[in-house]
């Protein structure tokens, strides 16, 4: 008998139609896929990183291919957040589709601008807040790096926010949990992980660095088992929803971040190989999810985990 | 979207043609557009149409990496995923005498032009590094199109730069327009004479790319101070752009 199988999924009180939601920085503001992907079947879209107010990004070249990934240093280049209202929300309200606005700052305050603004608008279902942001006032050195800096943002967020509030979490550093914990502290309603690696390509011609920001953030097939690890090991430690991402094309990859814990999934650089990336894992999924033994998300979410003391291992 | 590969040519060393069935093909290209085409890595590889025929249209390039590498690998019958028409292109013909400026691989979506506008008075200046590089010179030809030469190497047509050609002609055509496509270089100088001899002139830019579609923002070229806009996205905003839009109206 075939079971139908249920790939609703759930973030704390977020209902998503499927696990699948587009990762930021890889799907624009919006409208800009909407010749592409048919977005009203993705179970969300995280918008490009929103700011107090416009940043300028990096110069180019601000992409470079790399052995199954990506390079990018875009250098968050963003309108501001009173922009992003004006111009690309009314679209993203009119979808429907579940909508999560990534919040980025040099400065605890410009973060906590952001949510201020945010507050005031309909249709909006979490914010995520990348904590991957220089913080000016300490050097340039990452938020997401520091357990108690990364705290003080993630809580100036949640006191103004007025809905949940997701901290994305950097691969960056080897204090992950400590800075996963800081955020549950600070009142975050989920974690997403993983944020890019850093990384570095030199243009052999040019004898410089390839991307015009110097450094910047690999992404794509080759960091998933970097993800994954993050995932399964925050998702053991910390009792929070986790949203998993890094290199995921595929079905197979999905259930590979949903038995390491992950509750849901983002697909960022497999679109742009592939416009339809994230429907197709979407409609892959039921298949696979069977196939492994699992009739919903839920089931398989965490399966990969040891049982707890005292439980019985089923093999 | 799936692109049925119909016609093999190879025109040059290191260079390819590919001719594509163009019935999946939602829209008309317009010369100066681009296909997004998937290559066996993690990102696509934006080339210009070079031509339009009898349902087919045309990508050609030069070899120059994997993506290319691969592409060159493909024979008649194989299918390309490609995404497009993607882009601004030219825009049509100004009135007036208009000469087409082409370097190296920016001379297909000139040519694709010219077939595009055959009553057009149009002048065609083509340069390249050498004579390999020097595309599609017959094509004009069989349009009755005679291009003006040069090579970097003095290897076919004058030894020089195609903008030495373009210098010479806006001071026989005051009040003449300009289509370019090439290298960077090539069109800061195309923007500098241009502007210089007060010519309109559009320019076909290229630069790394991720999505094709305007969301990553991966591709940008600056825009001119104090025009408004910090950047412009070449896949969207461009590939082609009035040269005002990047450069003001003092030369560059
Ligand atoms: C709008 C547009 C139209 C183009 N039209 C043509 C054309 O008609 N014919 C042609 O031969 N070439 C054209 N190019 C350049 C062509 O895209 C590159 O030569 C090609 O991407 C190289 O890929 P590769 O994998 O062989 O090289 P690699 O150097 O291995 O590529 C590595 C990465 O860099 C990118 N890249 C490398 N060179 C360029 C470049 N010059 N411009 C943009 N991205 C680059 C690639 O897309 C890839 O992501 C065009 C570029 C743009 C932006
Ligand atoms: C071009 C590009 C831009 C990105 N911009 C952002 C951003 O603005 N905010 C953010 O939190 N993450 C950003 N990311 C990170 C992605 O959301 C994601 O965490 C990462 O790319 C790993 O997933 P992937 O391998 O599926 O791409 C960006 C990634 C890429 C490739
Ligand atoms: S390539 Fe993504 S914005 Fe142009």
């Amino acid at each position: 008998m075939i079971r139908d199988v249920d790939l609703t999924a759930h973030i704390g009180r977020i209902v998503l139609q499927n696990p699948v939601l587009a990762a930021s920085g890889t799907f624009g503001f919006g409208p800009e896929y909407r010749a592409h992907v048919d977005m009203r079947r993705l179970g969300g879209i995280a918008v490009k990183g929103v700011a107090v107010d416009s940043w300028s990004g990096n110069p180019p070249p601000r992409v470079w291919e790399t052995p199954s990934g990506l390079l990018n240093s875009i250098g968050l280049q963003n309108p501001g957040v009173r922009a992003f209202i004006r111009d690309d929300l009314p679209f993203l309200r009119e979808l429907g589709t579940v909508l999560v606005v990534n919040v980025i700052g040099h400065t605890v305050d410009e973060y906590r601008r952001v949510s201020e603004c945010l507050a005031r608008e309909s249709g909006i279902a979490a914010l995520e807040v990348n904590i991957s942001c220089p913080n000016i006032k300490e050097g340039g050195m990452q938020f997401g790096h520091d357990p108690d800096r990364a705290f003080e943002v993630v809580r100036a967020v949640v006191e103004t926010a007025g809905r949940p509030v997701w901290v994305k979490l950097s691969p960056n550093t080897d204090r992950v949990l400590e800075v996963g914990q800081a955020a549950q502290s600070a009142g975050a309603a989920a974690l997403t992980a993983i944020n890019t690696l850093l990384g570095m390509a030199i243009d052999l011609d040019r004898r410089r660095p390839a991307l015009g920001g110097g450094s910047g953030g690999l992404s794509g097939p080759a960091i998933r088992p970097v993800g994954v690890r993050v995932v399964y090991e925050v998702s053991r430690r910390i009792p929070l929803p986790v949203v998993g991402m890094g290199g995921i094309e595929t079905a197979r990859d999905a259930l590979e971040y949903f038995m390491a814990g992950a509750s849901a999934v983002m697909v960022g650089t497999a679109t742009f190989g592939r416009p339809d990336a994230m429907t197709r894992v979407i409609d892959d999924l039921p298949e696979i999810l069977r196939q492994y033994g699992f009739g919903s998300v839920a089931e398989a979410v965490g399966a990969a985990h040891p049982p707890a003391k005292g439980e019985a291992d089923e093999h | 979207m799936r692109l049925t590969i119909v016609e093999r040519r190879v025109p040059a060393s290191d260079h390819v043609e590919l001719l594509l069935d163009a019935s999946g093909l939602g829209r008309r290209p317009e010369p100066g557009q681009f296909l997004h085409v998937a290559t066996g890595g993690t990102l696509r590889r934006p080339l210009s149409f070079s031509r339009v025929d009898d349902g087919r249209v045309g990508i050609l390039f030069r070899v120059v990496g994997a993506g290319t590498a691969w592409l060159a690998g493909r024979a008649v019958g194989e299918d390309l995923d490609v995404m497009g028409p993607l882009g601004r292109g030219f825009p049509p013909p100004p009135p007036g005498p208009l000469a087409l400026v082409g370097g190296g691989v920016g001379i297909p979506p000139l040519f694709f032009y010219a077939q595009c506008w055959p009553d057009a008075s149009l002048a065609v200046l083509l340069g390249a590094r050498d004579r390999e590089a020097l595309v599609m010179v017959d094509d004009f030809g069989a349009r009755g199109l005679h291009p003006a030469l040069c090579t970097d190497d003095g290897s076919f047509g004058r030894r020089g730069r195609v903008t030495d050609l373009l210098a010479t002609w806006l001071s026989a055509h005051p009040h003449g327009s300009v289509m370019a496509c090439g290298p960077a270089p090539m069109l800061h100088e195309v923007a500098r004479l241009t502007t210089d001899a007060h010519c309109p002139a559009w320019l076909g830019f290229e630069q790394r790319m991720g999505c094709g579609v305007g969301a990553c923002l991966a591709c940008v070229v600056p825009g001119a101070p104090g025009a408004g806009r910090t950047w412009y996205r070449v896949c969207t905003d461009g590939p082609v752009f009035a040269r005002e839009m990047l450069y003001g109206e003092a030369p560059p």
